[in-house]
């Protein structure tokens, strides 16, 4: 799976939970900087994440967000 | 391996264009209830199932009619994060019948939400209430060695006891309780059940008390506990999801939570299914029988497929032993599939089983459209049960009320796959619902007295009817709830009352009720009408009727007109002038549109916006039935 998919993923994700079809994001962007993204939809962007990707999360990488960069490299070192 | 529960792997995968279609949803369809309930049938992810759920609020708030699903208003007090799980539950409801509309009390706080009568739960104008508690709750998650371990139970169950009294008393709010499971974690290993202070000993006793608790308040059962113990416990409990997000089980349990709550709502309602229709070839038989022959069908012990075709058979048969009704819709010649049934040695299903057989070329949603109107019970009311994929989609498709389950290839799981659905979840259990799947043999033979008898008077009278009328009381109750929340087609109000508000109403909260019994020459058909009525506002010499309902198994029988007499009888008793009848139409009860106007009420004219009618008892002249009314004070009419 190459970064492409999977940022296309989160996209696709984002766009359900913050129900904004509108959305434009990149691997700079983070969450405060996107109107909805608080943390409540940040669990649910993880959870859905783990079922469609079958990966788990760990406590400390759940609780730092960063940017959607930081997020596809956590999602690769769990796909490989 | 085996198969996950938590997959829910007996519903069909959803269509590519799912999201858009939910986005549509909120956006044009005038009457969303089917489109939702359609959506909602299918095997979800997470992000679907926000999808839906959101177009469900949507159109909750911008109050649209929901129909053919139910509304329900659930309150929902926990001391976990509920919030994600609650992104599950109006599209799990959907999928058995609800239009849920969810309440949800902040995050831990239980017992000032149920003792402040000022609360959001309180003041919520609830149908429900769901006590999602857990072992963290009750202070049971740790052993308790050093003192008195029984104390300890007693004590967290009295604080659940305290919750629920206060709820219920701030309104007569139901409460669904919820069994607690015991997380996986031993301290003595297989030693655990014998010491009272472990965790394990403890949830036991809690459980226990926590079913009579249930008992005691008239409280429903989620029971948490057996879910957890399919799923299994190691599967549930998720410590990595608990000490980040509070979450009670596992993120992958909430669709399966979910589905289970949503079961337990559409039983409540009325909404459980009522009818297995069985397939035949590769079915309940290996095989298939006009190719094969009588002797080529697999069916036997001995064979592991023989052996697997016949714990379908028993899986049916047990489901009819508990009320359900079987059918057979099989593309077959109906004299090659009844002689398996007659002659087969090994066959467990007999035709004397079955209320409808359809063996025959039609297409096979013709023949369930047949099934349903043989019985006299809605589409909905079907489950079909059938190897064949393509048939599966295509009565998916034409008929997308009727319940399918996806079936795989090895029949040792069918029956796995047919109760792990919940299709026929029950919020309580009569003796009517036990001899439900033998009235309709029996209506058989009722049939054959017709076709003897000259004409309706005589049939009627030859079939020596007797009506026993009671108030309603405390040994009717159970029954009584089950009429008013699942009788729809003829029931002139469709109110649905909890059996909380059902109590009160044996204790004067209505003017006058009565349950009525049937027995005639064939058998006793149960509990099978319901009259409410009330003190109308304005007239006090008048009667109000809020509520009429009949089973539909004893129309045609006149029976409306005897619990009239009766009802006539007791409203000149009570020094009541005038009764007064309204007919609130619903999708399904355009049969008793004419009711009052058959039994020679007048229409009140022009009335505001409704449709009622007046029957003024000074004039009115009894009619003869052919029925005899057995009055039965007080307790019981047994």
């Amino acid at each position: 799976m190459v970064r492409a998919q999977v940022l296309e993923i989160i996209r696709n994700n984002l766009v359900e939970i913050l129900d904004n079809d509108q959305l434009q994001v990149g691997e700079q962007t983070s969450a405060n900087e996107v109107e909805d993204w608080d943390s409540l939809n940040h669990v649910r962007l993880l959870i859905s994440l783990e079922a469609v990707l079958n990966i788990r999360f760990e406590p400390e990488e759940t609780a730092s967000a960063g940017n959607i960069g930081e997020l596809i490299d956590l999602i690769l070192t769990k796909r490989q | 391996m085996g198969v996950l529960r938590t997959t829910l792997p007996w519903l069909p995968s959803p269509p590519a264009d799912f999201l858009a279609q939910c986005r549509a949803l909120a956006a044009n369809a005038d009457y969303p209830g089917n489109a939702i309930q359609y959506l909602a049938g299918h095997r979800l992810q997470p992000v679907e199932y926000s999808a839906l759920t959101r177009a469900i609020r949507k159109a909750v708030l911008a109050q649209r009619s929901f129909s053919p699903l139910s509304g329900f208003r659930l309150g929902i007090l926990s001391n976990t994060t509920f919030d994600l799980l609650a992104d599950y539950l109006p599209a799990a409801a959907a999928r058995h019948g609800v239009a849920l509309d969810v309440l949800l009390a902040p995050y831990d706080q239980v017992v000032q939400q149920a003792v402040d009568p000022g609360s959001a739960i309180n003041t919520g104008r609830l149908d429900a209430c769901l006590i999602a508690v857990d072992h963290r709750w009750l202070k049971l998650d740790r052993p308790c060695l050093a003192s008195d371990p029984r104390e300890q139970v007693e004590a967290a169950i009295e604080q659940l006891r305290m919750v629920v009294r206060s709820i219920s008393g701030g309104g007569g709010i139901p409460v669904i309780l919820q069994l607690v499971p015991s997380p996986p974690q031993s301290l003595f290993g297989n030693y655990d059940g014998q010491v009272a202070g472990t965790v394990r000993s403890m949830l036991g006793i809690a459980n226990e008390l926590i079913s009579s608790l249930a008992k005691d308040t008239g409280s429903f059962i989620l029971d948490a506990r057996a879910l957890a113990e399919s799923v299994g416990t190691d599967h549930w409990f998720n410590p990595s999801q608990w000490v980040s997000y509070k979450f009670p089980f596992s993120s992958e349990c909430f669709p399966i939570y979910a589905d289970n709550l949503g079961r337990l709502l559409g039983a409540i309602r009325g909404k459980a299914r009522k009818c297995l229709v069985l397939d035949l070839d590769n079915t309940i038989w290996g095989g298939a029988i006009g190719d094969d022959g009588i002797e080529g069908i697999v069916l036997a012990e001995g064979s592991s497929k023989g052996e697997a075709f016949l714990s379908v058979q028993r899986a049916a048969l047990e489901l009819r032993e508990r009320g359900i009704i079987l059918a057979v819709c099989s593309k077959n010649n109906e004299d090659v599939a009844r002689s398996a049934f007659r002659e087969h040695r090994e066959m467990l299903l007999k035709e004397e089983h079955v209320a409808a057989f359809r063996a025959n070329w039609t297409d096979k949603a013709s023949n369930l459209e047949a099934i349903a109107q043989q019985l006299n019970i809605g589409l909905d009311a079907l489950v079909l049960l059938d190897d064949n994929p393509v048939e599966r989609e295509f009565v998916r498709r034409t008929l997308p009320m009727v319940a399918v389950p996806e079936l795989p290839t090895d029949p040792s799981w069918f029956s796995w796959y047919l109760s792990s659905a919940g299709y026929f979840e029950a919020a309580a259990y009569s003796a009517e619902d036990q001899g439900r799947a033998g009235f309709y043999s029996a209506d058989t033979r009722r049939n054959t007295e017709m076709t003897k008898a000259a004409n309706l008077e005589d049939y009627l009278l030859a079939l020596d009817m007797s009506l026993a009328v009671a108030p309603f009381d405390h040994k009717g109750r159970q029954r009584i709830a089950q009429l008013i929340n699942k009788t729809n087609q003829f029931n002139l109000t469709t109110r649905r009352y909890t059996e909380a508000e059902i109590a009160a109403m044996e204790n004067g909260a209505a003017a006058f009720t009565l349950q009525a019994r049937l027995h005639d020459k064939f058998g006793d058909l149960g509990m099978i009408g319901v009259l409410i009525c009330k003190s109308h506002g304005q007239d006090e010499a008048a009667w109000e009727i809020d509520t009429w309902l009949m089973s539909c198994r004893v129309l045609g029988r006149k029976i409306e007109e005897a619990m009239l007499a009766h009802l006539v009888r007791m409203a000149r008793e009570s020094g009541v002038a005038k009764l007064i009848g309204t007919y609130v139409p619903s999708q399904k009860n355009g049969m008793v549109q004419n009711h009052y106007g058959n039994l020679g009420f007048s229409k009140i004219e022009p009335a505001a916006a409704g449709n009622y009618w007046a029957l003024d008892l000074n004039t009115y002249v009894d009619r003869p039935i052919p029925v005899r009314i057995i009055p039965v004070a007080g307790q019981a009419a047994t």
